[in-house]
């Protein structure tokens, strides 16, 4: 029974996922739960043709949102959980007491109570690091500076004012023509065009200092400042006396990531650690790149699961799955397999197959003359300033090259809609005048059905080679978003390229 | 994706009258502190630790063989003490795995070997991959996906997780035959 | 949100600051004094110009959603530009900026120059050790000397690496049966994983002094001509006992490794030039007014300069050099001990970015970035090495 529930395949593995891919309108093969469908384009969007929107962060420990001002200032860290700086895991506060004298009578001890934090995982605490118990439970951890934020601080009023001279300067040259010309810089070096040109693209800094040099309106804007100082290497670097004669003790000397993490001070040692604010997450939207309009839009509460909007094209399309296929897949021979087609939809459908060739045929007729529901809504507003939205086509490499050709069935399968109540209403879906071609359903059982293909695979296939092919699913889409506008549901056939891998050549 | 057929012992299992299917192999511990809410199914040598604290898991669950789901502790300076877990619907906790969480949302997929530390919240449609210890106290937040030791966020769910989850627990439990029905 | 994101449009919105490091990639935002994120750079396949654009786009979406948590619309970026780099990555790098995130502006700022930003400087003889490589550059007021470019992979931390590796194979494990036995006979020391071997690397190894950099070299050609060769070895940092991942097996790192493995850095190639030679030949390169200048404001950034005893040992070889070898000493003579090394105000590794973001946090940002307007007329990118934009400088008029 044991082995029967090891080989329980993930609902989420990619890999088994995979197997099954639908073809995005850009181009690239998708599965379908990663696959979006724009119902003002009718078309597919995977995540490349769409645009994800920021839109709202919070904390993933304590779950509460943050302003997207606050988090701005606060660097996307939360201000109240922190993270090990050893093994990244989220630091636990604990509650301790000490003894404090009393203010009253400073000869007599009075127990008070003080935090701590805590790794539950390798155990470090903050007391590790020398850093005394607050006597709140949050938010009393003094927070890193970078190491000379003032001097850092001073550099940057600098060379700000350096270029808004600079941009004052290019302003006025503007009206009175171009009175600097680089020409005379590269004489002054002699040096060639290239060099010139790199004077061009280089930081205000250089030309600017000519100038004072040259005693030319000498710091109008920017503030005066020392260039750093350069000091002997002497003082600079020296070896470690006790190098030679100390023991290491390793995990006192920190791995690059845990140098990595904490930016401000970066850690060489354990004793150099500290306290690492919680990074925020974000809830993301998506809109389709083409209309502009909004694919995907969760609630506001972190801990939600709903969506706003969810055009998930999991809900929309037609889910195709390999129910079983040939267990002998001969190179040369024909294999026989089952696809369970499932309606995720409200509305009962019609789904047809075709082959790739009819496909393309199909694609074909239909660009002479563009069927209705792709024109975009003229109350479409751009939303930036300048807006250009490009799909950019999937590369080659990227499509998927099927080694047997797909004997698709002829004839529409017709598919009830999805009904939620089916599990506690034994009557099932209204199909009575529903007659299956016993050849092409295999079974049906509410909003599934079992159908029929089988494909001829390549002669030239080696063993253990998976075996793709391809086929285009083509289903009668009821759009219920338009039904809002125009009283009548509109209804459309929308035609997407599957691709299937059916295991291993044998 | 398309589950296989999951053949069990008829003699082995009990259905009660909400659709719960609870192997006698397993460990229920406590029972009177134990609710399963429906449609669940409890498998061998599973041991649910109702003995410490009330555990309630609501529907279309799955608890694998060897699975250990055991109400978290807290320790107070007069002595440790117990509390409830809770389990939501559609969860699925994988073979050989240890539950010591607060609580468990919906959706949620825990995979084999897996150590969920105690007090630690598994939110809404969360993925555990196998073999991961999930640290004490740890917040699992919505749509992630976490591995490793100790675990960290590794990637996220698909936004229609929910139904895939709720698809994957109906087919298990539809899967799920008696030995004497089953037959190829 | 909406309310939010109206202030974000009219408050300042800061620029994102982007280096493409060898080794690592560093992200964060314009005015910050360090980055927020630094990550590891994927394998760029830079022959490849499809696989290429993914990867960056990949790598461009984790930074925005993952790291910088900001919306790329409409945002202006600043890039970290080696002046003598792939131009393949730089024009994929603005192709998925601008129409895949659809950023206001790109601004390429020339990296070798951002150490010196934030020294407030504009003379400096720069020298960057990354992963792959080190390169030398003097800058002479704002202009990079590009006759005096100099590169050598020999001081890169992945020839390091390989040293290391290399030399870890004659160091001893101790499995958890208790047997002792060499590394390059013991298929539990998985060694052949990098990870393990970069960590020995950064935690555990350093760069000696000069004199007994010598000796190790020597050791390492022939050990048997090298006098008081025991007494020598006897003084040698501890061991250390590294505990393997895998299979509780110890793994024994002699002193010899940790000190040793360096000397890859500084050893000669096989033109017979070193680090420090070719530093030397860099001022020298430049015309002799300038070399006084340079020789005081010597620069060093990049992660591969933080081992310990790295700069140090360098300018003991440069003064080694220009004592013991007449070409040196002829030329350099005189300025023998006037070399002098700035400290760049945040850590090494991510020097050039934060001049960067002082850079990117200023009015330049608005006058001399490249817009996706200009992208999208030109379909190219501006580089000082393509002829449209090497001609004397036409600043008010795009290139045709």
């Amino acid at each position: 029974m044991a082995s029967a529930a090891a080989s329980i395949p993930c609902p989420f593995d990619e890999a088994l996922l995979s197997r099954v891919q639908y073809t995005c309108s850009c181009g690239a093969p998708q599965t379908l739960s990663r696959l979006y469908f724009c119902r003002h384009c009718w078309a597919p969007r995977c995540g490349y043709c769409v645009s994800h929107e920021v839109d709202s962060h919070y904390c993933p420990h304590c779950l509460e949102n943050m302003p997207s001002a606050e988090a701005r200032l606060k660097k996307n860290r939360c201000g109240n959980c922190f993270d090990c700086p050893v093994c990244a895991h989220n630091l636990s506060t604990r509650a301790t007491s000490t003894p404090v004298p009393r203010p009253d009578d400073p000869s007599q001890l009075v127990a008070k109570k003080v935090f701590y934090l805590v790794c539950a995982f390798c155990h470090w605490t903050s007391r590790d690091i020398g850093l005394p118990d607050q006597a709140v439970a949050s938010g009393a951890w003094p927070d890193l500076e970078p190491h000379q934020a003032a001097r850092l601080a001073q550099i940057q009023e600098h060379y700000r004012g350096l270029a808004q001279r600079e941009k004052l300067e290019k302003e006025s040259r503007r009206f009175l023509g171009r009175k600097l010309s680089y020409m005379q810089l590269s004489d002054k070096y002699g040096v060639s065009s290239a060099v010139a040109r790199k004077r061009a693209g280089l930081p205000p800094a250089a030309r600017s200092q000519l100038e004072t040099a040259s005693g030319a309106e000498a710091g109008r804007n920017a503030v005066e400042l020392a260039p750093s100082p350069a000091v002997a290497i002497e003082e600079v670097e020296v070896l470690p006396e006790d190098l030679f004669t100390r023991p290491v003790v390793l995990s006192d000397v920190m791995a690059l990531p845990a140098r990595l993490s904490l930016l401000e001070q970066p850690p060489v040692m354990a004793r150099d650690l500290y306290l690492k604010h919680k990074h925020l997450m974000i809830k993301r939207s998506q809109r389709c790149r083409e209309c502009e309009h909004n694919l995907c839009k969760p609630e506001y509460n972190p801990s939600s699961i709903k969506f706003k909007i969810q055009l998930a094209a999991f809900y929309h399309v037609p889910e195709v799955v390999i129910y079983r296929v040939d267990p002998v897949r001969k190179p040369g021979t024909t294999v026989r397999f089952i696809l369970k087609i499932v309606n995720p939809t409200q509305h009962p459908t019609q789904v047809e197959f075709l082959s790739m060739g009819q496909y393309q045929a199909a694609r074909q007729s239909l660009e002479g003359a563009p069927a209705g529901p792709p024109e975009i809504s003229p109350d479409k507003k751009p939303l930036g300033l300048i807006r250009h939205t490009m799909l950019v086509k999937a590369g080659e490499a990227q499509q998927i090259v099927a080694n047997a050709q797909c004997l698709v069935p002829v004839g529409q399968v017709h598919l009830p809609q999805r009904d939620d109540a089916a599990e506690y209403d034994d009557t099932g879906p209204d199909i009575k005048n529903v007659v299956d071609d016993e050849k092409i359903v295999a079974w049906r059982k509410d909003n599934r059905v079992g159908v029929h293909f089988s494909a001829r695979i390549d002669s030239d296939v080696t063993p253990n080679t998976p075996i793709m092919t391809s086929m285009a699913l083509k289903f009668l889409y009821t759009n219920t978003i338009s039904a809002l506008e125009q009283k009548e549901a509109q209804t459309a056939e929308i035609m997407i390229p599957v691709h299937l891998n059916l295991g291993p050549a044998s | 994706m398309e589950l296989p057929v999951i053949p069990f012992n008829k003699e082995e299992y009990i259905e009660t009258a909400s659709g719960n299917r609870v192997s006698r192999q397993s460990v229920l511990c406590g029972s009177q502190n134990i609710i399963l809410n429906g449609k669940n199914i409890v498998q061998g040598e599973a041991i649910i630790r109702g003995d410490l604290a009330n555990v309630r898991v609501g529907r279309h669950c799955i608890i694998s063989p060897k699975s250990v789901i055991r109400p978290p502790f807290k320790k107070f300076s007069n002595g440790v003490a117990f509390f409830p877990l809770q389990i939501g619907d559609h969860v699925y906790i994988g073979e050989g795995s240890i539950i010591n969480a607060a609580v468990v949302n919906s959706y949620v997929y825990i995979g084999k070997n897996v150590v969920i530390g105690r007090r630690s919240v598994l939110k809404d449609c969360c993925m555990i991959e196998d073999n991961t210890v999930v640290p004490p106290e740890t917040i699992v937040p919505t749509f992630s996906r976490y591995g490793g030791s100790p675990a960290r966020k590794i990637g996220e769910l698909p936004e229609c997780a929910q139904d895939m989850m709720m698809e994957f627990t109906k087919s298990y439990y539809r899967n799920f035959m008696p030995v004497k029905e089953y037959k190829q | 949100m909406p309310f939010y994101e109206g202030i974000g449009l009219i408050a300042e919105k800061n620029a994102v600051v982007i280096e493409l490091g060898s080794a690592f990639t560093k992200v964060g935002y314009a005015g910050e004094a360090t980055p927020r994120a630094i990550l590891p750079t994927p394998e760029l396949p830079l022959d490849d110009e499809e696989a290429l654009y993914d990867t960056l786009f990949e790598l461009i979406h984790r930074v925005y959603f993952k790291h910088l948590l900001v919306n790329p619309r409409d945002r202006r970026v600043v890039i970290l530009d080696p002046l003598i780099g792939p131009v393949s990555l730089k024009r994929a790098l603005a192709r998925v900026l601008f129409q895949h995130f659809e950023a206001l502006s790109v601004l390429f700022a020339p990296s070798v120059l951002m150490p010196l930003v934030t020294l407030g400087r504009a003379t400096g003889l720069v020298l960057d050790a990354g992963r792959e490589e080190a390169v030398i550059l003097p800058v002479y007021e704002g202009v990079p000397v590009l006759k005096a470019w100099k590169a050598t992979p020999l001081a890169g931390s992945k020839a390091m690496q390989a040293e290391v590796g290399r030399l870890l194979q004659a160091c001893t494990v101790k499995t958890n049966d208790g047997q002792i036995q060499p590394v390059a006979e013991a298929p539990q020391a998985q060694l052949a994983d990098d990870t393990i071997v970069e960590d020995i690397q950064i935690r555990l190894c350093f760069v000696t002094d000069l004199e007994r950099g010598l000796q190790l070299q020597k050791i390492r050609k022939d050990a048997s001509q090298v006098s008081g060769l025991s007494s020598f070895l006897k003084k040698t940092v501890p061991a250390v006992t590294y505990p393997l991942p895998a299979g509780h097996t110890l793994l024994y790192v002699d002193g010899m490794t940790r000190e040793s493995a360096a000397e890859v850095m500084f050893e000669p190639d096989e033109d017979g030039r070193t680090l420090a030679s070719l530093l030397l030949d860099a001022i020298i390169a430049c015309p002799i007014d300038m070399r006084r200048e340079l020789v005081e404001n010597v620069v060093i950034v990049g992660g591969t300069s933080m081992m310990v005893g790295f700069k140090a040992r360098l300018f003991q070889e440069i003064k080694h050099l220009i004592k013991e070898e007449n070409y040196y000493q002829e030329k350099m003579g005189v300025l023998v001990d006037q070399f002098k090394l700035h400290v760049t105000p945040t850590q090494a590794n991510f020097a050039s970015w934060t001049g960067a973001s002082i850079f990117g946090a200023t009015d330049a940002i608005s006058t001399r970035s490249f817009t996706r307007e200009m992208f999208l007329k030109e379909k190219i990118i501006p580089d000082w090495s393509d002829f449209r934009f090497n001609q004397l400088y036409v600043e008010e008029k795009p290139p045709t």
